[in-house]
């Protein structure tokens, strides 16, 4: 147990440093239009929180918990992992600085749980988890989700190595490039940069 | 219970308002609030208010041995009379009494939130320097976990809640009993009740029982929990989807890592237990996906009005705890207590037996009158599996065997229409899952890479799958199975010493040849048993006459079918005390009662795949220890176990096997047994079988009868 307790805590710290050392990789496309944005980028900003160009850092700590250990939730059947995870993850589902980083918050905090069985689905292009996703994401109608998420799973899931917050961004971004699912999902693209 | 932060700047404004209340018009406020709370006390004296069974159930008072009452609850911020936890007339007082109390500046203000300015760092910078300490300290989990929460709470200004804000259902319970609509109470904003409401959106509330999984000790007896039933998908979809409802889990915050302190904290009580609240998917994915055990859900049949109650009950477990009893109090009993307490009609608890196995629960409660309304099954990742496995045809299958050789996913035949080619990589994609189980999690194992291209490789496909609705295998529906503890009579013929009259009986739970249904089939546990048996030799006393057959603390074998899309684990362990025939016994007829510690690994082979033949071997060890031994008290013996189990039918099956263990430190170098039962469930709960048996020397016959309840 005391293993389980420091490996969080240790992935927690590998986590902003992960995020630390993302911006390298991409670089923000800051002068482009927003809603042709081609991929998603991320910048930090004071320093050790995750950021998203569509709104303002991360507004709970379920933005910076990663899946590197992804099974270790699971590895406990105590209510102690719970607390850890979701006591104070879970009344923040409120971060109402703008929809979409709220939007964010909430896809990070049900992907990261999900993201197996979420990734399934989605190369099926139905299923169960795109049904959920839809309901976090509070799009109406979206009849279409599966099958454009579908078209664009090497996208979402560039590689077997992809952080939940990168899924998150990526599912955004294929949500906001589609006319018909943007206006459904009410996801709108806002570039902070 | 998650919900312990909430939004927003502090709405300092309420303060002011309230201030502005208090303040111009106490005396007014005043006097109506204490006529109506006296008004309220006189009405409940005479109603004997305190003896309200829902009152009762909602303090989760329990008679005790002085004919008095005692409260079940260990945390005393549950109660508001000193002597709450064994008074409930004055709990009940003291808590309408609380109800009224004017309540102080900081109840008044709303809590920070995550999304505060500079509060998402501030918590992280916490988290780090506690995290340090901790290590330091070297906190066990539960306290780690407490510790941390309390600084969190303090950082964002949570404080304890207003017994207006901490006790809803009581104050419902008081406003319906008394014909009273709240009025006289301050006003109170309960913030972060209002956001629990909000959150679980309940519509109605089912129990959920995730089947036995024999590799954690844990849930040998399965485990049961309840899911609020969320009324949110209606704004959003067209179908509820669970995964975004609630699950309320009680569970010990456990200290220990220890197996063995495990069971005895368990068993004592001395780990404390608290309900939290989860998303489901978080349960879904634990259960289904990660331990492979299905999960049946039993709707039950509430009012609008009693799932309110819930709801506001469940609220108010957060204050409290209980220690946690493995065997008596435990997650099962206290989702009973829960629904008592909402609805005292069902009378849930009271139909339990002293001790509560969950799987027994949910018997209970499927018979119990106006609590079921429906079943619902949810297939682990492994029955997914093998249903996609059954929908496959022939060309299908073939490409499926030659991708789980090989994992050449670029070579699957391009000959394969679409749809075969999406059946075949759906079902690859779960026994990946189904074999590679905490590898997938682990960044740049070969299972995540295989997973990936066989992803990628379905999305390209473009088709959809067809949803699948794998049935429920009515067979292992838990409300159906027999009743665990079984006692046993029987007649017994050995040729050296004659007949014998014997008496069994076990505690709990299933084991290969047990008719019926509702267990799964290949899997036999057994804790607790004690058989013995009374011989009619001539001439002699009732002590020599009387012996233990076996005193059994468990047995537990698990028969998994090699097959060559999953990894088998086929496992059997016993200990216990065990009568047996052996040439190294000091006793004239050769018996002695040692210790018994068996262990084996096995390979089932489960030729017509419908488990109605299975056939096993198992390689395994034994530690043998009686004082009565010639020589040396210990033996150690190592050997093969063959066996079958045949099931003629629900309720005729047949098992048999022969075991052989060359022994060290022994005088006669080897042992060995055969055993063969033909057992028959003759009428619901009752069971009739015949054993032939050979130990050695000896021969045995043995008929038996068997109640199930």
């Amino acid at each position: 147990m005391k293993k389980i307790i420091s490996t969080i805590a240790v992935s927690l710290l590998a986590a902003s440093t992960a995020f630390a050392a993302q911006p390298a990789k991409k670089t923000a496309p800051a002068a482009k239009p927003a809603p042709a944005m081609a991929a998603p980028a991320h910048h930090m900003s004071g320093g050790s929180s995750y950021a998203r160009n569509y709104g303002m850092s991360g507004c709970g700590l379920g933005s910076i918990w990663i899946d590197k250990n992804h099974m270790q939730i699971f590895s406990s059947t105590t209510n102690m992992m719970y607390t850890q995870i979701f006591a104070v993850s879970s009344g923040t589902s409120n971060c109402v600085e703008t929809p979409t980083t709220a939007k964010a918050d909430r896809m990070d905090k049900y992907i990261v749980v999900n993201k197996l069985a979420l990734a399934d689905d989605i190369a099926r292009g139905e299923g169960e988890t795109i049904q959920g996703l839809a309901q976090i994401m509070n799009c109406q109608g979206a009849e279409n989700l599966g099958s454009a998420l579908q078209a664009k799973f090497a996208t979402i899931f560039p590689s077997h190595e992809v952080t939940v917050n990168d899924i998150t961004d990526h599912i955004i971004t294929v949500v906001g490039q589609d006319s018909s699912l943007s206006a459904a999902c009410g996801v709108s693209m806002v570039s902070a940069l | 219970m998650g919900s312990r932060l909430f939004r927003g700047p502090i709405l300092s404004f309420i303060l002011g308002a309230c201030l502005f209340a208090c303040v111009s018009t106490p005396v007014r406020a005043e006097e109506t609030a204490a006529a109506t709370e006296a008004h309220l006390v006189a009405r409940a004296r005479e109603l004997k208010l305190w003896n309200h069974p829902q009152w009762i159930n909602l303090v989760h008072y329990e008679k005790n041995l002085f004919g008095g009452y005692t409260s079940q609850a260990d945390g005393l911020e549950f109660f508001t009379a000193k002597d709450g936890p064994t008074n409930p007339e004055a709990e009940l007082f003291a808590t309408i009494h609380a109800l009224f109390r004017a309540p102080t500046p900081l109840e008044l203000i709303r809590p920070k939130a995550v999304s505060d300015p500079g509060m998402y760092e501030a918590l992280k910078k916490l988290t780090d320097e506690f995290d340090k300490e901790a290590r330091a300290a070297k906190y066990p989990p539960a306290i780690y976990g407490q510790k941390l929460e309390e600084k969190k709470r303090a950082l964002l200004g949570i404080v304890p809640d207003h017994p207006l804000c901490q006790f809803p259902a009581r104050l419902r319970f008081f406003e319906r009993e008394l014909g009273w609509k709240g009025e006289g109470l301050p006003k109170i904003e309960c913030f972060r009740l209002d956001e629990f409401r909000r959150r679980v959106d309940a519509q109605s509330v089912s129990i959920v029982f995730s089947s036995f999984f024999l590799n954690n000790p844990s849930s040998t007896f399965g485990h049961s929990f309840l899911r609020i039933n969320s009324g949110l998908w209606q704004k959003y979809g067209k179908s509820r989807n669970e995964l975004l409802d609630t699950g309320v889990n009680f569970a010990a915050n456990v200290t220990t890592n220890n197996p063995i302190t495990y069971a005895l904290f368990g068993m004592l009580g001395l780990m404390p237990g608290t309900f939290l609240t989860v998303p489901y998917y978080l349960k879904v994915r634990e259960y289904n996906d990660h331990e492979m055990r299905d999960l049946w859900s039993y709707d039950i049949d509430l009012t609008p009005d009693e799932v309110t109650m819930l709801i506001d009950h469940i609220w108010e477990e957060q204050s409290t705890f209980y220690f946690y009893k493995y065997f008596t109090e435990n997650c099962s009993y206290h989702m009973f207590t829960l629904l008592d307490a909402a609805a005292p009609r069902l009378g849930l608890t009271k139909r339990l037996s002293f001790y509560v196995i969950p799987s027994d629960t949910i018997r209970v409660l499927y018979r119990t009158p106006g609590a079921v309304k429906a079943v619902t099954y949810r297939p682990s990742a492994r029955a997914q599996f093998f249903y996609r496995l059954g929908n496959l045809n022939d060309a299908e299958r073939e490409a499926l065997d030659k991708l789980v050789d090989t994992h050449d996913v670029a070579a699957l035949d391009p000959a394969l229409p679409k749809e075969s080619a999406a059946r075949v990589l759906d079902a690859f994609s779960d026994q990946i899952e189904l074999v590679s189980g905490d590898d997938l999690a682990r960044d740049g194992s070969e299972a995540q890479k295989l997973k990936q291209r066989v992803l990628v490789k379905r999305a390209s496909l473009g088709v959809k799958s067809e949803t699948i609705e794998v049935p429920a295998p009515d067979r292992s529906a838990p409300h159906l199975g027999h009743g665990m503890r079984r006692a046993s009579v029987g007649f017994a013929r050995e040729n050296d010493r004659g007949n014998s009259v014997t008496f069994g009986y076990r505690f709990s739970m299933h084991d290969f040849l047990d008719p019926g249904v509702g267990y799964a089939r290949n899997m036999q546990v057994d804790m607790f048993g004690a058989w013995a048996r009374v011989l009619t030799r001539p001439n002699q006393g009732f002590r020599s006459q009387f012996e233990f057959d076996e005193l059994n603390i468990f047995k537990l074998t698990a028969l998994t079918p090699l097959s060559r899309y999953y990894e088998a684990r086929s496992i059997r362990a016993e200990l216990g005390w065990k009568k047996m025939y052996d040439r190294d016994c000091e006793a004239g007829d050769r018996r002695c009662f040692p210790l018994n510690l068996e262990f084996g690994k096995g390979w089932v082979v489960d030729p017509g795949t419908h488990e109605t033949l299975t056939l096993y071997g198992f390689l395994g060890g034994r530690f043998n220890h009686s004082p009565h031994y010639r020589g040396s008290n210990i033996r150690l013996g190592f050997g093969p176990r063959v066996g079958a189990v045949l099931y003629l039918n629900d309720d005729l099956r047949f098992g048999a096997f022969g075991e052989y263990y060359a022994r060290i430190w022994a005088e006669d170098d080897f042992v060995f047994k055969t055993e063969a039962t033909l057992r028959w469930g003759f009428t619901k709960g009752f069971a009739l079988d015949a054993t032939a048996r050979r130990e050695r020397d000896v021969n045995e016959g043995l008929a038996q009868l068997h109640f199930y309840y």
